[in-house]
């Protein structure tokens, strides 16, 4: 493919404690700037998939190219890639600012690109991006989910990323600020240009936010197409029952309720 | 094209788990399997067909049973006036219950003589004793230092029982009685046993208090194994004494062990208020000060003691006994303890974080060896691992100084606070090492950067259990003291009932020591909880 960011290529993995494999043989090219959502069931692979897309986990077999070269083998900090997690995974042990800027002013440090006080501007400006610059100086232990997921978000940014990865990173979060969240993360997306893989099992939340959807089942890719290329033509009965029928019932409750109000 | 992908190699993180899981093995295991090695026919014939064998056996399981029901119901009762009842001063009332823990078994063996023995106190006063020798002294003073750590564990384990239970139950309409026979007791159960066994295990492998309170005639295990290893230096002879004590201690060792298997992981989504009816209320506040006495009752004699003349013909005021203790050797000695418990708890706190570090953040095969291996060291009591270190470096040249009694203590006291790390580590986000990779964080920069920030606070409760143990204990040490090496505690064995004013100033330094060290904790706990 002419744009093709990241390709991903039969890849498969089994634990080594467990009988089943938790991917077999996945294969996808994710386009530059493109948003990707991965959505499936609890159990299908949809985390696994992530772990050795960052290079946190090595596949059994199979390849992964980023911009046509191989780096199947690299290390994660190599990949140019950022990750958040649905649980955080923020440092409790520094302050807001500190969380963001850390890792960067370690890397200007290292190849004398920067200064401290530039890092911790661009971390400040970050951080308006994303509005919580008014928390830079507390601890996260301070924060609501959503600011937390903010600031984890603004941790990964500040390396300028090729690929920003996100599993279920909305999940922990009530209705009214995943939505914002939502709208964050797209508005990340345009101003930056960034490709996103985010992991979901919310029909909604991935047909609200995704150029491209794959669907999932038992460690293998059922479908993969945009929202309207999956409604219009699911693939087989499951991704007709797991994604299309969904989203139907919750239309239609939808649209009772609405019909009953007005 | 399917290529199977070659692993990264590991190979730092491997050579770094057996660094330490060879530490490990030579601070704890090898010594006792030294020692098991170098028991001959003989000395296990000599011990068994000892005059006093027999009875001994008997009087410790005896003692030591009676010691052990009287304390998990005491220290039950205590737990739950402190945790189900709106008393007030929680905090105070837990500090002074817990004070009995801050000085050695000995000094209360010490005590209670000096309350009740034949020139004792309340003789003087009443003209009359109970008979403190023999069983029910060794009992008495054996519940004493013996409550405090049984009370802890049942106090932490009420604390977080999850009280939605009882709501629903309430709501249900199950009777109380049910109720507490059906979700009370099977929550309890685990716990009563653990604090059972540990109580066991701590009371029948302890001689500080039947060495004082004995008498004659009335041996029992730990006293006969005292009289082998350390007056007749029968080492082997000992050395099989070791053996049967290790046996209570394995066992208590693997009940904890199944006990913690379950019952984790639940947390609470109810805390209990404290119930405010007038009748439990009083009835806590009585039992808490009736406890509390029996706490401060030794504590309250040693400071009498060491402030007057001489009791009880003259009972003026005088700083004398401290003077005559520093003038002696006492100085030294509470010198050698406090380098001891420092370095102790600065080696044992760093080697608590490290290993589990790699147990609890850098999961493998190893890993659950080295975590086997590093509480291991709870089953084996000071006694036998004080004899074992005999046996074993007897001729190396680190034996008779400061060194070998740092690592013995190490080795003794290692477990607790590196479970307590153990378990602070797996609280901590499972995905921070995930995210430091890809943030290009090497695995040295975060546990510097991020997890020791985090750990402060254990990292502070792991120093001061160290270091409270190191100050206080007297069973594997008295194996391995010289007159150059000694640590304070040791002093106490060397003074009888004619100057028991020196018992009193020893037993006091060690007190007030360890109590500051437990104050310093607090607060360094509250700084690092407040900055964040
Ligand atoms: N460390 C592991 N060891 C063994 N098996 C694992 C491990 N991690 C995941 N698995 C198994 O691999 C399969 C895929 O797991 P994965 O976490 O990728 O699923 P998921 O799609 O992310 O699910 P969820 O929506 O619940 O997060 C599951 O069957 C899971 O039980
Ligand atoms: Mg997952």
């Amino acid at each position: 493919m002419s744009n093709c960011k990241l390709s991903i290529q039969s890849i498969t993995k089994q634990y080594k404690n467990s009988k089943s494999v938790a991917l077999d043989a996945v294969s996808v090219d994710v386009q530059a700037g493109e948003f990707l959502a991965v959505l499936g069931p609890s159990g299908c692979g949809k985390t696994t998939l992530l772990r050795i897309i960052a290079g946190l986990l090595p596949p059994d077999s199979g390849k992964l190219l980023l911009d046509g070269k191989d780096i199947t083998t690299a290390p994660a900090s190599k990949r140019s890639m950022g990750i958040v997690f649905q649980n955080y995974a923020l440092f409790e042990n520094m302050t807001v600012l500190e969380n963001v800027a850390y890792a960067a002013k370690l890397k200007a440090r290292r190849d004398k690109s920067a200064t401290k006080a530039e890092v911790e501007q661009r971390a400040m400006e970050l951080l308006a991006d994303l509005g919580i610059a008014e928390y830079a100086k507390k601890y996260p232990s301070s924060l609501s989910g959503g600011q937390m997921q903010r600031v984890a978000i603004a941790r990964t940014l500040i390396l300028k990323p090729d690929i920003m990865l996100f599993d279920e990173p909305a999940s922990a979060l009530d209705v009214a600020t995943r939505l914002q969240l939502r709208t964050v993360i797209k508005d990340i997306q345009e101003k930056f240009g960034t490709t996103m893989i985010y992991i979901t099992h919310d029909q909604e939340e991935a047909f609200a936010m995704a150029d491209r959807i794959m669907v999932m089942e038992n460690a293998r890719i059922s479908q993969i197409g945009t929202p309207s290329e999956i409604v219009g033509a699911p693939a087989n009965e499951y991704v007709k029952s797991f994604v299309v029928d969904n989203l139907q019932t919750k239309i239609a409750s939808l649209s009772k309720a609405l019909g009953a109000d007005t | 094209m399917t290529a199977a992908i070659k692993k990264r190699p590991q190979s730092g993180a491997w050579v770094a788990k057996w660094t330490v899981a060879a530490v490990l093995l030579c601070v704890v295991i090898l010594p006792i399997i030294s020692m098991l090695t170098k028991i001959t026919p003989a000395d296990i014939a000599d011990v068994v067909k000892g005059p006093n064998f027999g009875s001994a056996l008997w009087n410790s399981l005896c003692y030591t049973a009676i010691a052990t029901l009287i304390v998990v119901v005491l220290a039950y009762l205590m737990a739950l006036c402190t945790t189900r009842v709106a008393i007030k001063g929680k905090k105070l009332w837990n500090v002074i219950l817990i004070l009995p823990m801050l000085i050695p078994s000995i000094s209360h063996g010490m005590a209670l003589l000096i309350l009740f023995g034949q020139n004792g106190i309340v003789k003087n006063l009443f003209g009359n004793t109970i008979p403190i020798y023999g069983g029910t002294g060794i009992v008495l003073g054996s519940v004493m230092y013996a409550l405090p750590v049984a009370y802890i564990m049942l106090a932490d384990v009420l604390r977080y029982e999850d009280m939605s239970v009882y709501e629903a139950a309430e709501v249900l309409g199950i009777g109380k009685l049910r109720t507490f026979l059906k979700v009370s007791l099977p929550y309890l159960r685990k716990p009563l046993i653990a604090a059972a066994f540990s109580t066991f295990a701590m009371v029948v492998t302890d001689y500080g208090v039947p060495l004082m309170l004995s008498g004659a005639g009335n041996y029992t295990i730990s006293t006969l194994m005292y009289q082998a290893a350390i007056d007749q230096q029968k080492f082997g002879r000992g050395a099989v004494y070791g053996v049967i004590l290790l046996l209570p201690a394995i066992v208590a060792f693997l009940a904890d062990l199944l006990g913690k298997e379950r019952g984790t992981g639940s947390y609470v989504k109810k805390a209990h208020e404290g119930s405010n009816k007038p009748l439990f209320k009083v009835l806590a506040y009585a039992f808490c000060t009736l406890m509390a006495i029996f706490a401060l009752l030794p504590i309250a004699v040693f400071i009498f003691l060491a402030i007057v003349k001489r009791y009880p013909i003259d009972l003026s005021l005088t700083a004398d006994h401290f003077a005559y203790i520093f003038r002696g050797q006492g100085a030294k000695y509470l010198t050698n303890s406090l380098v001891i418990a420092l370095v102790t708890a600065s080696v044992g706190a760093a080697l608590g974080f490290i290993t589990a570090y790699m147990t609890a953040r850098m999961r493998s095969p190893l890993s659950r060896g080295l975590h086997l291996l590093a509480i291991t060291s709870m089953a084996i009591p000071g006694m036998v691992l004080g004899i074992s270190y005999v046996m074993t470096f007897a001729s190396t040249p680190i034996f008779g100084t400061l060194i070998i009694l740092v690592m013995v203590n190490t080795a003794h006291f290692i477990s607790s606070p590196y479970l307590m790390m153990y378990n602070s580590f797996g609280k901590m986000n499972e995905n921070l090492e995930a995210v430091g990779q890809t943030l290009g964080l090497g695995r040295v920069r975060m546990l510097w950067r991020v997890f020791l920030p985090q750990s402060f606070g254990t990292l502070a409760e792991m120093f001061s259990y160290l270091f409270v143990n190191s100050m206080m204990t007297i069973s594997a040490v008295s194996f391995l003291a010289n007159s150059t090496n000694k640590p304070i505690s040791l002093m106490i064995s060397q003074f009888n009932e004619h100057n028991n004013e020196y018992v009193a100033v020893v037993s006091i330094l060690i007190l007030v020591v360890n109590m500051i060290m437990k104050l310093a904790v607090e607060q360094i706990k509250a700084i690092s909880a407040r900055r964040r």
